[in-house]
């Protein structure tokens, strides 16, 4: 099998019969009796993004009464977040209990060294090999298959062999889900119907240029005739169809020409909002061969504005947990059995639209309307977990919330006033948008108070995560640098302002690349297609490259650009050519740029960041530590995320493996 | 056949007409050509396909 782009993402495999493939294993009922000795009930809040400082500040000002609560109870301390620190890395660690030596997830993005396509490292989609063609008809005869590309043995699965139930919420880097009997929702990862990370619909009659070129989403102008406006979704492709097209869902607006108030009509759906509304979840159905073949999605629709200009903001589709296209649950019925208990929830891996805040699509209040939304849905998701869990005589719930990392990326400009994006109106506004969100996680911990008791020695809480948080002054174009000084050569005729995915790159006189948030590569001789850099010249090659980007400064604030440097063979013992040859630490303030990272050469080697996005943590890992807390004491010294996944097993009387590098966090 | 001469190592061109003869091809320019359209459309269906997954990554949030 050949991997495939994502634009055929969902098509393909929506018509092969994928999901039945996935759950060969599971039970149809979701609710497992399990190992009826085991009497320890453990807790772990996975928090993205918590990070220790504001953590600790805000718990100084008294406004965290539950953390501080649990401090005193057991302890709190800084955690060692991976190398580099990006939540699908950092989770995968703490999902393996060791590094990417084990699970083989380096950074976001990856690349394959032939073709020098990225993809998203932690799955894969692999089109089936023969089809045949029938009129317009293109039917595939063989299944297609969504591949989980983190390697390694999840805790979770030692629980399933130990017995112990198991509930495992929206662990990023886990899609496809498949599990024996733990009951797991996807995470960080999972795609939207279209097969993207998010990709929004809106539709103005403003004109367009007000929104220009969004990346993220797409933008639709359309106009208002007899108080109609006539409009369509766009659904994912559809693959069985020779020249294929995406399926496209008719829509109606029909606005109230006295009164502030639309209709929206779209398959057996009709709504009514009005001016700053937004909708529940509404299901949608993208047929493929009509009568045969469909797919579910679901989705939110937010109405902006109606007047003077008609604004309408569409999410992104999420594959529907009641009827999957995809696997987000494992077994199928636990997605039911959720939304039976808490209604529709969103199972796109990012919940929240940063790009649609990004591009002033949605305003400020508008994000965080949705971002509470999300917030109160996963609330209502853990209740209903712990609830289940404290019924039995015993088991492990992990449960994961996203919040705090995504508000954080969008919302540091609100609290420093260092950032370029960072002003007076701003500050007077969302001043405690961070604060606030810590505030609300105290609540959730709050929450787990009410239904478990901190006291009992045979429950256990955990409260961690992947990484901190640090502000994105400057953006660095890695790229450019390594143009500027000769690393990268383009074709003759070639310019930089079309060298987006390294178009005209000319590698047979080019040693070097960046490519991800963190990563740099040599172009090697044998791994890379045109690769020239020899085996033996790699090593000396690095050593310069090391110490020229270790002593390069920032031009206009005289900082160091990067703290620390890795190189991958040092920290990743495995013969794999997804391995980067170096990990950058980016110095606090600093980043890779938006476009360096997928192979663009922007002008200018060094340039503000103007983007909302004000926060980050790809960053050298030691400046962003994570966080750890627990109701028992922690005895180990500056604990890591792979200490937390050989503690659990130790609380459940599981020998820890070898190749796990974590030690448990309590004396017994 | 071709409209503008090109220059090619000898060795690369005895190479192509070994080839070309071996394969059936009419012509060493008929191979040559079958081989530089193929490429031309391998590189256009490559740069469409890597658009595509750009924009489906973007929707993370870490990439513009």
């Amino acid at each position: 099998m050949k991997p495939i782009s994502r634009r055929e993402f969902i098509s393909k495999i929506l018509n092969t019969g994928v999901g039945l493939s996935l759950w060969p294993l599971v039970s149809a009922c979701s609710d497992v009796a399990g190992n009826r000795s085991f009497h320890k009930k453990i807790v772990i809040l996975g928090i993205d993004g918590l990070d220790p400082d504001l953590l600790r500040g805000f718990i100084g000002e008294g406004v965290m009464p539950n953390f501080q609560r649990l401090m005193g109870h057991g302890s709190f301390s800084r955690m060692q977040s991976s190398i580099p620190p990006q939540s699908p890395v950092a989770w995968s660690d703490f999902t393996v209990g060791a590094s990417a030596t084990v699970h083989g997830i380096y950074d976001f993005i990856h690349r394959d060294p032939k073709t020098m396509i990225p993809y998203f490292s932690t799955s894969q989609v692999l089109e089936s090999k023969h089809s045949i063609g029938i009129g317009d008809w293109k039917i595939p005869l063989s299944s297609g298959k969504v591949k989980l590309l983190r390697e390694g043995k999840a805790f979770w699965e030692y629980l399933e062999e130990a017995e112990i139930p198991a509930t495992i919420y929206k662990m990023p880097g886990n899609f496809p889900v498949a599990s024996r009997r733990a009951n797991c929702v996807s995470g960080m990862g999972t795609p939207d119907i279209l097969g993207s990370y998010g990709t929004f619909s809106f539709y103005t009659t403003a004109p367009t240029l007000k929104y220009k070129e969004v990346t993220g989403g797409r933008i639709f102008p359309v106009a208002i005739r007899e108080n109609k406006i006539v409009s369509e979704l766009i659904g994912p492709v559809n693959s069985l169809k020779k020249e294929q097209s995406n399926i496209k869902l008719p829509f109606l607006v029909w606005i109230d020409p006295q009164n502030n108030v639309a209709k929206i009509q779209i398959q057996n759906c009709e709504l009514m909002l009005t001016p700053g509304e937004w909708s529940d979840w509404i299901q949608l159905s993208f047929d493929y061969l009509p009568h045969v073949k469909s797919t579910k999605g679901i989705c939110k629709i937010f109405l902006k504005q109606i007047r003077p200009e008609f604004e309408m903001y569409i999410s992104p589709i999420n594959i529907d947990p009641t009827e999957q296209a995809l696997p987000v649950t494992s077994p199928t019925s636990y997605g039911k059995e959720i939304v039976q208990k808490i209604g529709l929830f969103g199972t796109k891996g990012l919940p929240a639209d940063t790009k649609a805040l990004s591009y002033g699509v949605l305003s400020d209040e508008q994000y965080l309307q949705l971002s509470q939304q999300i917030l109160d849905e996963n609330k209502k998701a853990l209740q209903f977990e712990m609830d289940r869990l404290q019924s039995r005589s015993g088991g492990v719930l992990f449960f994961y919330f996203s919040n705090i990392d995504q508000d954080s990326h969008m919302f540091w400009r609100a609290i420093d006033k260092k950032h370029p994006q960072y002003s007076s109106t701003m500050m007077g506004r969302h001043a405690d948008v961070i604060r606030d969100l810590y505030v609300e996680m105290d609540r959730v911990l709050g929450d787990v108070y009410q239904t478990f008791d901190l006291r009992d020695d045979r429950f256990r809480l955990i409260v961690m995560s992947d990484h901190g948080f640090a502000p994105f002054y400057r953006c660095f174009n890695l790229n450019t640098w390594l143009l500027r000084n000769g690393y990268i050569s383009l074709s003759h005729g070639g310019s930089e302002d079309d060298t987006t995915f390294f178009q005209n790159v000319d590698w047979s006189k080019s040693k070097a690349y960046g490519l991800g948030i963190n990563a740099l590569y040599l172009n090697i001789r044998g791994r890379e297609r045109y690769g020239i850099v020899s085996d033996q010249d790699g090593p000396q090659l690095l050593m310069k490259l090391r110490k020229e980007l270790l002593d390069l400064k920032d031009p206009v604030t005289g900082a160091n650009a990067i703290s620390r440097v890795w190189l991958g063979k040092d920290l990743f013992h495995r013969g794999d050519d997804k391995v980067p040859d170096m990990i950058i630490g980016w110095n606090r303030g600093f980043r890779s740029s938006w476009e360096t990272i997928l192979g663009g050469f922007p002008p200018d080697v060094f340039v503000d960041n103007d983007d909302k996005w004000s926060g980050d943590h790809c960053i050298d890992p030691m400046l962003v530590p994570a966080v750890l807390l627990s109701n028992k004491k922690i005895t180990l010294q500056y604990p890591s995320l792979h200490d937390v996944t050989a503690t659990i097993l130790a609380e459940c009387n599981i020998p820890i493996p070898g190749y796990m590098t974590g030690k448990p966090l309590y004396l017994i | 056949m071709f409209g503008s001469k090109i220059k090619l190592d000898k060795d690369l061109l005895d190479r192509c007409e070994q080839y070309a003869q071996e394969a059936g091809y009419s012509s060493v320019e008929e191979f040559i050509t079958h081989a530089l359209e193929k490429e031309l459309r391998n590189t256009r269906k490559k740069s469409d396909e890597t658009e595509e997954i750009a924009k489906s990554l973007k929707g993370l949030g870490y990439i513009d």
